[in-house]
């Protein structure tokens, strides 16, 4: 059975590695943008309720 | 019994922090190529001034403090704390040359809050400082969040046994690679790969805007550099309203909240864990408490009519709420704004997103999400205990990185820092009260300091008490060393005078 090998994450000259760079930096900017959704959602109820 | 430190202890005490010295006078050759390059000759005279001290100085120790003993805990927590105010004297030497500061103490408090990511500032006429003084600045914020531990361990301290102890000195207690020095690599690594994406954005949208490509250049990684390092600093003092731009906000607003995020919850993302995202403690206490202070913003502002819609009311809102809460210290608001038009309810929600701050092991201050996430999982476990048959054993696990176990060790340390947090802000907020502001305005100004965040609503100006300005100082090198380091450098004193 073919054995997993490990990738070195500072070798800078495997594009996997750019792949998995760019695939957290995705991640992370969506997890901003939905903090952004609670935000205006935010934005938008409490006038409503408030008044 | 209290041991006296002997000469050697001191020797490797100096030694390291003559190598943290010599790394400051590396930084400092950015702005004098800076400098040279805009025909500043001025300036460029002052970087010059400034690299010759550090040289000497780390030069002195390095011929003069050679030992072949390591550091110990002790010493590891000493060279973090003497050595942040070490570097914050001999960083302002260009600054308090450029003569825009009133005194030599300004222009240590701007560099301390350069340092330690806050942001605050008493430099005077911002508008019109030369290009290699402003790279001088937001490449302090940018190196500060990194750590200036973190620089000198990546290139000048090669040796792993003590490097650890001064890393964990600086607040950064942990290691994303079981190497010290990889760990530093992969904070690296992170950080510029940020760096050159954000600033491409920011280039793109200053350059939009009108802005020329060179000064959309450097304003781009100007503020990048103040936004990643959750920092404040920017190179107008207008901050991010002088921007005018939508686009600009949001890019700024991105990198300064993925800035704030943990790099061990980025090195797990950016290696393949993609779902330590949504069960990081961390992550999941930062989106509640960022809901609690969003609500009581918003309900402020509401209350008060401040903004004519929803839309304007969003991007004021979220701006300055997320800006506090990862203690970057950006507005898109001028100062009095939060006193003349916010009123209290916004104001305490600001505060209170200011002293809960973001991740631990990031660039931001605060109490921190995790410490958060440990006292909150603490109280549940003890309602769930409180509920429970007396026979049953009762376990609560909690998520950063890897699973555990909640223990009373881990929360009763949380509290402590907590409550170190919480008298730091509280001191500072009575002085300011001493001298005369009002409390609501001396408390913000005091967390923002505590917190190292930079927002201010006029309690900070050049004008403010000098005692004042020290009392900040401390407040922003104790928050941002999480007082750790401080303790063993006072009882270092003590010991010095009291010891056996």
């Amino acid at each position: 059975m073919p054995f997993k090998v490990r990738l070195d994450p500072f070798n800078l000259k495997d594009p996997r590695n750019y792949r998995r760079y760019l695939s957290g930096i995705i991640t992370e900017v969506l997890t901003i943008f939905l903090l952004m959704g609670i935000g205006f959602l935010i934005a938008w109820a409490i006038p409503k309720l408030i008044s | 019994m209290i041991v006296r430190p002997r000469l050697s202890d001191f020797k490797v005490i100096a030694l390291y922090c003559g190598k943290i010295i010599i790394g400051v006078g590396l930084l400092m050759v950015v702005p004098l190529v800076v400098s040279v390059l805009f025909g500043e000759w001025n300036p460029a005279i002052d970087f010059l001034l400034g690299i010759a001290v550090c040289l000497v100085i780390g030069l002195f120790t390095e011929v003069f403090c050679q030992t072949t003993r390591d550091l110990t805990w002790s010493h590891g927590l000493v060279v973090a704390g003497f050595s942040w105010i070490l570097a914050t004297a001999i960083g302002a030497i260009p600054h308090w040359l450029s003569g825009h500061f009133g005194s030599y103490l300004d222009a240590m408090f701007d560099i301390m809050s350069g340092y330690t990511t806050t942001g605050l500032y008493l430099l005077q006429d911002l508008d019109h400082i030369s290009n290699g003084l402003n790279m001088w600045r937001h490449l302090l914020t940018y190196a500060g969040g990194q750590g200036i531990i973190v620089i000198a361990l990546t290139f000048l301290i090669r040796g792993t046994a003590g490097a650890y102890k001064i890393y964990v000195g600086e607040g950064k207690d942990e290691r994303l690679l079981p190497n010290v020095i990889q760990t530093a690599r992969a904070i690296w690594l992170i950080s510029l790969t940020y760096l050159v994406v954000g600033s491409a954005a920011l280039w793109a949208v200053g350059m939009n805007m009108g802005q020329s490509p060179f000064r959309a250049l450097f304003h781009a990684v100007w503020v990048f550099m103040g936004s990643w390092s959750t920092g404040g600093f920017a190179p107008q003092s207008y901050n991010i309203l002088y921007y005018h731009s939508l686009a600009y906000e949001i890019i700024c607003a991105v990198v300064f909240i993925v800035g704030s995020f943990n790099f061990a919850l980025h090195w797990a993302v950016w290696t393949g864990k993609k779902s330590e995202i949504r069960k990081n403690i961390e992550i999941i206490s930062f989106f509640i408490t960022m809901t609690i202070a969003m609500l009581l913003v918003t309900a402020g502002l509401t209350k008060l009519g401040v903004y004519p819609d929803i839309a304007a009311s969003f991007r004021k809102m979220f701006f300055q709420v997320s800006s506090a809460h990862t203690t970057t210290g950006f507005g898109t608001i001028y100062s009095r704004t939060f006193v003349v038009q916010w009123g209290p309810l916004a104001m305490i929600g600001i505060i209170l997103a200011m002293a809960i701050g973001a991740s631990a092991c990031s660039t931001a201050g605060g109490f921190k999400g995790i410490r958060m996430g440990l006292i909150f999982q603490s109280m549940l476990h003890t309602i769930r205990r409180l509920i429970s048959p007396e026979s049953a054993y009762v376990v609560r696990k909690w998520h950063h990185i890897t699973t555990r176990v909640l223990d009373d060790s881990a929360v009763h340390s949380a509290m402590l820092i907590v409550i170190f947090y919480i008298l730091t802000y509280a001191v500072g907020a009575i002085i300011g009260v001493f001298y005369g502001y009002e409390p609501v305005q001396a408390l913000f100004d005091s967390v923002s300091a505590g917190s190292n965040t930079g927002l201010s609503c006029g309690v900070t100006s050049p004008t403010m008490p000098a005692f004042l300005k020290i009392v900040y100082i401390v407040e922003m090198w104790a928050g941002r060393l999480e007082f750790m380091s401080l303790f063993a450098l006072g009882g270092y004193i003590i010991a010095l005078f009291r010891g056996r």
